[in-house]
């Protein structure tokens, strides 16, 4: 830490009257849980500054409460506070929670902490909490005095209905799975057994002696027909493959004249030659 | 003359330049001031001057003024207002908290500070903001951090630290106290406290009191000593204690509301070891607008495959969002760096949320940071929204929407042909080879010589064979 800097805090602590030098004492100081019945559950006396171990857990149904008296250091008497204040503040979410205690006829302070109260303040923020005196005098200055940890009892809300103000989930949407198919070996033999009835069609009409003679016989009409037949059935295909039913539809009828004409004239040239 | 009529087109076209010159303001620099009286103002010299150096364009009146307005035909007439008359019980010509509202509504921006003598304008006007300040006559009080004022102590002049650390609104270095000692600076504030909807997000609790703090009246006993008059069994104490709270609207206006105007004033600017000039200085620029405003420049959607925005988008398409986002700090606008800008696309409920990642450049001059992200549509049709929805504690808010259409794909569009079916297509295609060979056959085929001669032999046996027949019957 740099020297000057050293000097600038030391004389923002010269312009702050700040606890350094508290001039309130405190005595007595008793903090209790009892049951409804009557019987004490957890009490501690316990002398500045010291603290308590092993807190009690409160409930709506067991009344906590502290007690104290409180003294000038100045004039060694009681002290009329201006700030008379037990504070519960929770460990984990640092809320803090004050509830003021009361000068009793004694001069004593007392805090009791209500079923009424406990159920609409507390019950909220169950856990750890740190309970704390925090008194203070328009005289003789604050005295801040943390006396140990209590557990309150509770349910704790599931959930957050804070609207975030951050980054949120992030959302990845799952896709719907790729219908599964059978193995593609599985295709290909069944594939193979729908072909061979034709390849073995075509055996047998070789055997038998099938051939092309006519062809040279009458080969225009013929070809042409053919090549207009195999024509649909190529649209018939690229309709099948493509599923474009108005070109296809167009084509067919640009095929259907031409086609007429051709078979007309094959049919009977193979007619007239006595095919 | 020629001299004359330069100088005259010189200093006219000078001052138009001075005219056009913008404040350091992102949405303008005229300012409104309200206080009690206008001899009133120089308390608050050192604040309104450095106002002034900041390039904003002050109007001074006092509260009790008829001739003030906020607009006029439906035009705001400032940019920013400061009211710094608590007890005024009613500002100009009868402006109520509701025109002060419509101001905020309007796109201006506010800063109340208000005192323990604060009037029902004021708390009215707080309570339309979530602030609720405590009674008139309260103070907030500090029995272990507090101040001395004249040489004597006042518990009523606090010197809180208990800082919001959000960066968008306090630089790191009010957060530190500038040494590096992650200590800041004391705040010295007398005045009222309030109570703030701690869970509401619009609403920053900026600076709040430490656990000895509480809130409470005073009164003044017989020997003259200031005593606390009776609190509550629960009273206002600890980090629930408001002593300056900031609001952004939904429309990006900005309210900051203090419970002491004594923050503001020279005194207290000029303690020793005082961050009220620099924690004052840096809320009245998040206020005004010259810092932590954000906004969208520009922003597209495009298909990954040919890099052009489609009329409507397919399921199951490839595409890229990219937006880019700026900041304004310093008097300019610089590219926003942030790591979680995120993407949505929402039917209904959000389909997709992505963080987008930020493009790196080497462009030192660029003004805006371009955030882009690759995304699959879903395998759901139907209008989709496109959303950028960025909100932030202390920065502005950027929601960008683009409705979009995701159509099915069409008759064509599936996969054709499938593994599975293999056997069938074989079975068309053996029908349509089938057919195509047997009408060559049916054309072509001529039965073989040998075969033929015998069936002609066979013919004449044949026909003897029906009329022996014929003749035995």
């Amino acid at each position: 830490m740099k020297p000057f800097s050293l000097v600038k805090i030391a004389a923002a602590l010269c312009v702050l009257a700040s606890t350094c030098i508290a001039a309130i004492s405190t005595s007595n100081v008793v903090v209790k849980v009892m049951e409804r019945t009557g019987d004490k559950l957890f009490e501690k006396k316990l002398a500045y500054p010291k603290t308590f171990d092993n807190g009690p857990t409160i409930t709506a149904a067991t009344p906590f409460s502290v007690s104290f008296d409180a003294s000038s250091d100045r004039t060694g008497k009681a002290l009329a506070l201006d700030q008379a204040f037990v504070s519960l503040r929770n460990m984990e979410t640092g809320d803090e929670m004050a509830f003021a205690a009361k000068m009793g006829k004694n001069g004593s302070y007392r805090m009791d902490v209500t079923r009424k109260q406990f159920r609409s303040h507390l019950g909220a923020m169950p856990g750890k909490h740190m309970v704390s005196l925090v008194l203070g005098s328009f005289d003789e200055g604050g005295l801040f005095y943390e006396l140990g940890e209590v557990q309150v009892a509770g349910k704790k809300r599931i959930g957050n209905a804070d609207v975030l103000y951050g980054p949120r989930d992030e959302i990845h949407h799952r896709f719907a799975e790729p219908q599964r198919m059978p193995n593609v070996l599985l295709s290909l033999v069944f594939a193979g057994l729908v072909a061979a009835p034709l390849l073995a069609l075509v055996g047998v009409w070789v055997r038998m002696g099938v051939n092309m003679s006519n062809l040279a016989k009458e080969p225009v009409g013929s070809s042409a027909l053919m090549v207009l037949v195999a024509a649909y059935m190529a649209l018939a295909v690229a309709y099948w493959i493509g599923v474009r039913l108005l070109p296809m539809l167009a084509y067919v009828l640009a095929l259907a004249l031409p086609t007429y004409l051709v078979g007309q004239y094959a049919l009977s040239r193979r007619i007239q030659l006595g095919l | 003359m020629n001299l004359l009529a330069l100088l005259g087109t010189l200093l006219l076209l000078s001052s138009v330049w001075i005219g056009t010159v913008e404040a350091k303001s992102s949405v303008g620099d005229r300012v409104l001031v309200l206080v009690p009286k206008l001899e009133s103002a120089k308390h608050y010299s050192r604040f309104l001057d450095s106002l002034k150096t900041r390039g904003f364009d002050l109007s001074l009146s006092a509260a009790s003024n008829t001739s003030v307005s906020l607009q006029i035909d439906g035009e705001r007439l400032f940019d920013h207002a400061i009211l710094l008359a608590p007890a005024a019980k009613k500002m100009g010509g009868g402006l109520t908290p509701q025109d002060f509202v419509r101001f905020v509504n309007d796109g201006g921006n506010l800063l109340v500070a208000v005192s323990s003598e604060l009037s029902d304008f004021h708390r009215k006007l707080g309570k339309q903001f979530g602030i609720d300040f405590e009674p008139r006559g309260s103070w907030a009080i500090d029995h272990s951090e507090f101040a001395e004022q004249n040489n004597q102590t006042d518990h009523r002049l606090i010197a809180a630290t208990n800082l919001a650390k959000v960066p968008a609104v306090l630089s790191p270095e009010i957060l530190t106290g500038g040494s590096g000692t992650n200590a800041s600076l004391p705040v010295f504030y007398k005045g009222i406290a309030h109570r703030y909807q701690a869970k509401n997000p619009l609403l920053i609790p900026l600076l709040v009191g430490s656990t000895t703090t509480y809130s409470g009246k005073t009164e003044v006993d017989k020997d003259g000593n200031i005593r606390s008059a009776a609190v509550d069994d629960m009273p206002l104490s600890g980090k629930s204690v408001g002593l300056v709270s900031v609001f952004q609207t939904r429309n990006n206006a900005r309210v900051a509301f203090s419970g002491s105007t004594a923050l503001f004033s020279d005194p207290l600017f000029k303690r020793t070891e005082s961050g009220n000039a620099p924690f004052v200085e840096s809320i009245s620029k998040w206020v005004f607008q010259e810092k932590s405003v954000l906004r969208e420049s520009n922003h597209r959607h495009y298909l990954l495959s040919t890099g052009e925005q489609p009329d409507h988008y397919l399921i199951t398409n490839d595409m890229v969002y990219e937006i880019d986002l700026s900041v304004y700090n310093n008097d300019k606008w610089h590219p926003y760096k942030a790591d979680d800008v995120q993407f949505e696309a929402i039917m209904l409920d959000p389909y997709i949320r992505v963080t987008l990642n930020r493009t790196q450049t080497s462009d030192s001059s660029a003004t805006a940071a371009t955030y882009h992200g690759h995304i699959r549509l879903p395998d759901r049709y139907g209008t989709f929204t496109f959303r950028v929805n960025y909100k932030r504690t202390g920065y502005s808010n950027v929601d960008v929407q683009d409705t979009v259409a995701i159509w099915p794909l069409r008759h064509d569009g599936y996969p054709r042909f499938l593994t599975a079916a293999y056997p069938y297509y074989t079975g068309s295609l053996v029908m349509v080879l089938g057919f195509l060979a047997l009408s060559a056959v049916w054309l072509w085929n001529a039965e073989p010589a040998a075969l033929k001669e015998s069936k002609d032999m066979q013919k004449p046996r044949d026909d003897e064979k029906k009329k022996t027949k014929s003749k035995s019957k």
